[in-house]
């Protein structure tokens, strides 16, 4: 099993699907930090990219926005508003990182191999599982490093101790929920590999939404509700929109203890329950 | 010969509960080279994929080396069935070091199997660009990266040119001879697998038949070939013997083949010396694997 999870890393840390995930990844961050509601208004004018105050006021861009942004991003509350502005993408692009990562085996017939070489169907699975939950965990750590220093670099987001603090926090805190959505996405490419892996993304998709709305339902407005509605409402009320919406109220609830302790409950009967169907499938499957 | 390498007993599959495989059993034992022969859609590959644990059977249990089917066994089994696992946008000699690490064995046999399979100039080339011969050499190299005690191959000589096939040949029996290497091989191409296979296999309409290659031998289908130099009154003294559409052909060089009233050679040479036909030569011929086969799985039109 530690061979073969040797292996699967290797491919992934080899891999052209996961290097241009990270890299749209990236420029999925970049453009969540792109002030695009006020840039619209001074087309043509600007050069590319992200400016400095200065700039900005010389261009005649509605100050008035930029400071709400640079005062949100500057206090470690706004951290981690910032944070999950740039997470929102993460599970979709992990999603697409995972089924791909699965259906390319599926695919050439490596995974056959794989078996062939003795390995058991759940020891393939769980290696698959690990390896894309440790994608899913770069990902993050990407986004967490981005956000440091697009914050620090372009807001003058001071990069002291209490921020890395609250990024490691974060980090432990998407990670553990990451569980639940990587067994979900391996599920789904399992019980829909052989060519309909992405029927099965599609699907997911789908129930993307659901997921978080199921556990918004259950805990109220929480972590899982911000990172998934996010990218709505900074289409629809730009960056300073965003950071001013009652998201904020939400957002101290993050650590009570009743929240831990319903998303804990959701996180293990999602992983468990998917992995379970996922593995029965993949056992049933005809390679 | 003698250790029953694979058993498998009693093999049921239906496939959209039209039935595949209707209890199947087979048996191969150490040293052997057996050839699974049987139309398309006989149910060869599915049967190969339930021996290998990459199709779970209806019914029926597999055991390798002795013991019940585990998926721990295969590393003593080197296989290819359908068509090969390989990492495209890899080069040859990665996919077989993937492999080695997947089997877990230190050192890079990689250089050493290319060779084998004639693939050494190609070692560096990424596989997506390989040809179908050079896909299934490299295949070949990976069944045997273990060093396994059983082969399974399924229809291993698929694109391989005049040369490759010779060296497949040569490859497969150096390792059954000198190393002892069961294998378990399917293939259209039945003059290829009549050189090596000792046993058979002929699965058709979910049965499956075992038949030691003496036993071909001995129930094959003989045929008498008559060369005359007038094949359309030949023809007319050859009906007056032998009754029924399949009782010979006309080749297309205008011999016959006679599969009917073999015992009765030396009446049929006189008849046509009676009425004038020159014969050139008669001789009684053994049949062929194929010929072996297609009486097994129902000649069909083949006299047609």
């Amino acid at each position: 099993m530690l061979n073969l999870l040797r292996i699967e890393l290797g491919k992934l840390l080899r891999g052209r699907i996961f290097w241009f995930t990270v890299l749209i990844y990236c420029v999925m961050i970049l453009a969540t930090f792109i002030p695009l509601s006020f840039m619209e208004d001074i087309t043509g004018i600007i050069p590319s990219g992200l400016m400095d105050t200065q700039e900005m006021e010389q261009l005649n861009v509605d100050m008035e926005q930029v400071d709400e942004i640079l005062t949100a991003l500057q206090s470690g509350n706004n951290f981690v508003l910032a944070f999950y502005g740039a997470s929102s993408g993460q599970f979709c692009v992990t999603m697409i990182f995972v089924i791909l990562f699965i259906y390319v085996d599926f695919r050439n017939r490596t995974l056959q191999n794989t078996l062939l070489c003795g390995y058991s169907r759940k020891q393939v699975y769980f290696s698959k599982l690990i390896t894309g939950y440790v994608g899913g965990c770069v990902y993050f750590i990407i986004c967490i490093a981005t956000v440091c220093l697009l914050g620090f670099g372009f807001y003058r987001m001071p990069l002291g101790g209490e921020i890395l603090c609250t990024a490691f926090q974060l980090l432990l805190s998407q990670c553990v929920i990451l569980v639940e959505f990587v067994a979900v996405y391996t599920a789904t490419a399992f019980i829909f590999g052989n060519g309909w892996a992405f029927l099965g993304s599609t699907l997911v998709f789908t129930l993307l939404p659901g997921i978080p709305l199921i556990s918004a339902l259950l805990q109220g407005k929480n972590q899982f509700f911000s990172a998934a509605y996010m990218p709505s409402f900074i289409s629809a009320n730009g960056v300073g929109g965003f950071i001013t919406t009652d998201m904020m109220l939400a957002m101290p609830k993050l650590w009570t203890p009743a929240l831990v302790i319903s998303a804990l409950t959701v996180l293990v009967v999602l992983t468990a329950g998917s992995t379970v169907l996922g593995v029965r499938a993949f056992q049933k499957k005809r390679l | 010969m003698g250790e029953t390498l694979l058993q498998a007993t009693g093999i049921k599959m239906s496939y959209n509960k039209r039935p595949v495989l209707g209890g199947v059993s087979l048996e191969v034992k150490k040293g052997e080279i057996c050839g699974l022969l049987g139309p398309n859609g006989a149910g060869k590959t599915t049967l190969l994929g339930i021996i290998t644990g990459l199709i779970r059977p209806d019914q029926g249990e597999i055991r390798l080396f002795g013991k019940d089917f585990a998926p721990s066994a295969l590393r003593r089994v080197g296989c290819i069935i359908h068509r090969p696992g390989l990492y495209g946008n890899k080069s040859a000699a990665e996919n077989l070091r993937l492999q080695g690490m997947l089997l877990g064995i230190p050192e890079d046999r990689s250089e050493q199997l290319l060779a084998l399979v004639g693939l050494s100039d190609a070692g560096t080339k990424k596989v997506g660009k390989f040809s179908m011969g050079m896909k299934q050499r490299l295949a070949i190299a990976m069944a045997l990266m273990g060093s396994p005690d059983l082969l399974i191959l399924d229809e291993p000589v698929n694109g391989l040119d005049t040369q490759g096939l010779y060296d497949m040949r040569r490859v497969l029996q150096t390792l059954n001879r000198e190393n002892g290497v069961t294998i378990l091989i399917t293939s259209h191409m039945l003059d290829e697998v009549a050189r090596l296979a000792t046993n058979y296999a002929i699965l058709r309409d979910g049965a499956l038949r075992q038949f030691s290659s003496g036993e071909v031998r001995e129930k094959s289908h003989r045929y008498a070939e008559i060369v005359t130099l007038d094949t359309a009154a030949a023809a007319v003294v050859l009906d007056a013997f032998v009754q029924g559409e399949d009782g010979y052909e006309v080749m297309p060089d205008g011999s016959f083949r006679l599969y009917h009233s073999l015992d009765r050679l030396p009446e049929i040479n006189a008849a046509l010396v009676k009425v004038g036909i020159g014969v050139q030569s008669l001789s009684l011929k053994a049949g062929t694997l194929a010929d072996f086969y297609l009486d097994e799985t129902g000649r069909g039109n083949y006299h047609a």
